[in-house]
């Protein structure tokens, strides 16, 4: 009688397991996966440089003669193709893509791999809640200790507005923010003459970092006008939807800012207990899109797997059966056994028994004695 | 465990003498110590000594919690780190200099172990130059006409003098900085804030 196959589902690699859990996560809440183009129209790219953070970008001619390159980042190639009219309905993507970043201290060009997702269309409370709680359980996704950092460039932003500082101030005044100096922000401060009340202001925001509820109740001090109270009321929804998972801790933190020609809202930014650096990043983008002429507004955030490749990288598992055989073997009755074991629901390694095995990792060994018949 | 990378040098024997004054533990192991890295007893801590300019290459790639470095580092390599205090030791000008009347040409030659802040400061008045890095000595460049004025780190201004230079432009003052990795912001905040403290006693 002939046995049962076994079917058998593939040891996936705590990384590969970790993309497949993000897959399920986002088409659990209506995500369409996208596959987005490998290459990206130079010209589109050059014209964002300051959205990728770099102008370091591999670029080829095609036959065509179109100047085209390997895209450094997957949202601006996403955002670029969405109509340029109001959509019906939001579109809600997520994707697995791979990119070519300028690593600057290796000199070099490196492939990376990132998962995200985009909700593009659709302004309201819920978007936003939505982004960021998936953003937390994608952090959860990982089993570490995680936490996830909330801004509102928004808020950030009306409240500098008040102060009215001038372009090159509020660039600095931002970037002592980002760096958390308290002694750098004060000597700006004084030195553009900032009076003392925006002055007071300035620091109390410089200072909200911290535990999210805690901390909301110190930014509603701050609020000043109808742009301030629309986002703090965001601010406000986020706190009271979210949950952090276990061991996960979720900050209110303005010491997070991106761009301001490019996200105007909501920002977030991931991280994991041992990796160094951020491993999620993302925020609304409405600025992005209005500057590539398209209606509707766009939140999003990816997450960053080369940054988690060590963490949870793992070591690949051991192979069931190391079927030796001799030089003299018949070769379709070693296939025929491999076959046989692997329908057992074994994973099979054939290899010469002559050969040097110390760098395999295997759970038994097999002889094979079949010989090849003299012909 | 807080990781804490502490440049060589005059510097690091100030820190360490006011994080042992703060009750730090460790921080009198390292003095004089041969060994790279030195943990304090109770196991909270630990340090290590680096080149100056490697410090902020430690905190970024999270090898190091926390580091003391020159702002004139931080000016130069920006660094992606959190610049927690301005621990007021260290104090120092950068500044252009050079012979007396130099510099007022139309392109100036600015040597420099700083292209990035000498960049800056001209480009910010409109003024046009041709920058030669060096890595060392950096007063020897006017004197042998390789350029025309320096862009560099000065104390007491004693090798400027004895050398016929003088201070043409001050840049903007320097003092050391704690530093800290952005994450590790995040997962050891305590820690890092009794650094803080502590560090913070003197001379604030």
């Amino acid at each position: 009688m002939e046995q049962a196959k076994v079917e058998r589902t593939p040891a996936f690699l705590p990384l590969e397991a970790y993309t497949m859990r993000l897959r399920a996560l986002f088409e659990g809440r209506g995500y369409r996966r996208v596959r987005p183009p490998r290459f990206e129209d130079y010209a589109l790219l050059l014209d964002n440089k300051n959205f990728l953070g770099t102008d370091r970008i591999l670029t080829f001619m095609d036959p065509g003669g179109r100047m085209l390159s390997l895209k450094p980042d997957t949202t601006l190639s996403l955002a670029s193709e969405v109509s340029d009219d109001i959509l019906p309905c939001a579109e809600k993507l997520y994707y697995t893509d791979e990119v070519a970043r300028y690593d600057p201290e290796n000199l070099s060009y490196r492939i990376t791999e990132q998962v995200g997702v985009e909700l593009i269309g659709r302004e309201d409370a819920f978007s936003a809640v939505e982004a960021a709680d998936l953003a937390l359980r994608s952090l959860c996704a990982t089993g570490e200790e995680s936490v996830l950092d909330i801004s509102h460039l928004g808020f950030v932003k009306g409240l500098l507005a008040g102060a009215d500082l001038g372009a090159p101030v509020e660039r600095e005044v931002l970037g002592a923010i980002h760096s958390r100096s308290a002694h750098n922000l004060c000597g700006i401060l004084d030195s553009a003459g900032v009076e003392n009340g925006h002055r007071a202001s300035i620091l109390e925001l410089a200072a909200i970092h911290g535990p999210f509820n805690e901390q909301l109740a110190r930014a509603g001090a701050l609020v000043r006008g109808p742009y301030m109270e629309e986002a703090f009321s965001e601010l406000e929804a986020l706190g009271a939807s979210l949950s952090p998972g276990p061991g996960q801790r979720l900050n209110l933190d303005f010491s997070v800012v991106g761009d301001l020609d490019y996200y105007n809202g909501l920002v977030l930014r991931g991280y994991i207990k041992g990796i160094p650096g951020m491993v999620l990043g993302g925020g609304r983008y409405d600025n992005l899109m209005a500057k590539l002429g398209k209606k509707s507004t766009a939140i999003g955030f990816a997450v960053y797997l080369h940054r988690l490749e060590n963490s949870l990288a793992g070591a690949p598992p051991a192979t069931d059966i190391l079927l030796l055989y001799p030089k003299d073997c018949d070769p379709a009755a070693l296939l025929r056994e491999a076959e046989r074991l692997g329908q057992k629901g074994l994973t099979v390694r054939c290899e010469r028994e002559d050969g040097d095995f110390s760098g395999l990792r295997f759970n038994e060994t097999v002889y094979f004695k079949g010989v090849k018949p003299d012909a | 465990m807080l990781n804490i990378a502490l440049p060589k040098g005059r510097l690091a024997d100030r820190v360490l003498e006011r994080l042992a004054l703060a009750g730090c533990g460790g921080a009198s192991l390292i003095e004089g110590s041969r060994r790279l890295v030195v943990e304090d007893p109770e196991g909270n801590l630990r340090y290590f000594l680096v080149k100056p300019s490697d410090v902020a290459v430690y905190v970024l790639h999270g090898a190091a919690d926390v580091g003391i470095v020159g702002r004139d580092i931080l000016l130069e390599t920006k660094p992606d780190v959190y610049e927690l205090l301005d621990l007021k030791l260290g104090a120092c000008r950068m500044v252009v200099a050079g012979p007396p009347g130099a510099g007022e040409g139309v392109r100036t030659r600015v040597a420099t172990k700083y292209p990035n802040i000498a960049r800056k400061h001209y480009a910010d008045s409109g003024r046009e130059i041709d920058l030669i890095a060096l890595n060392g000595s950096i007063e020897l460049a006017p004197l042998v006409g390789l350029s025309d004025v320096i862009v560099d780190v000065v104390e007491t201004g004693g090798t400027l003098r004895d050398n016929g230079l003088i201070i043409l432009e001050e840049i903007i003052p320097i003092s050391a900085r704690l530093i800290a990795n952005i994450a590790s912001a995040k997962f050891k905040a305590e820690g890092i804030d009794d650094i803080m403290k502590a560090l913070s006693r003197e001379g604030n």
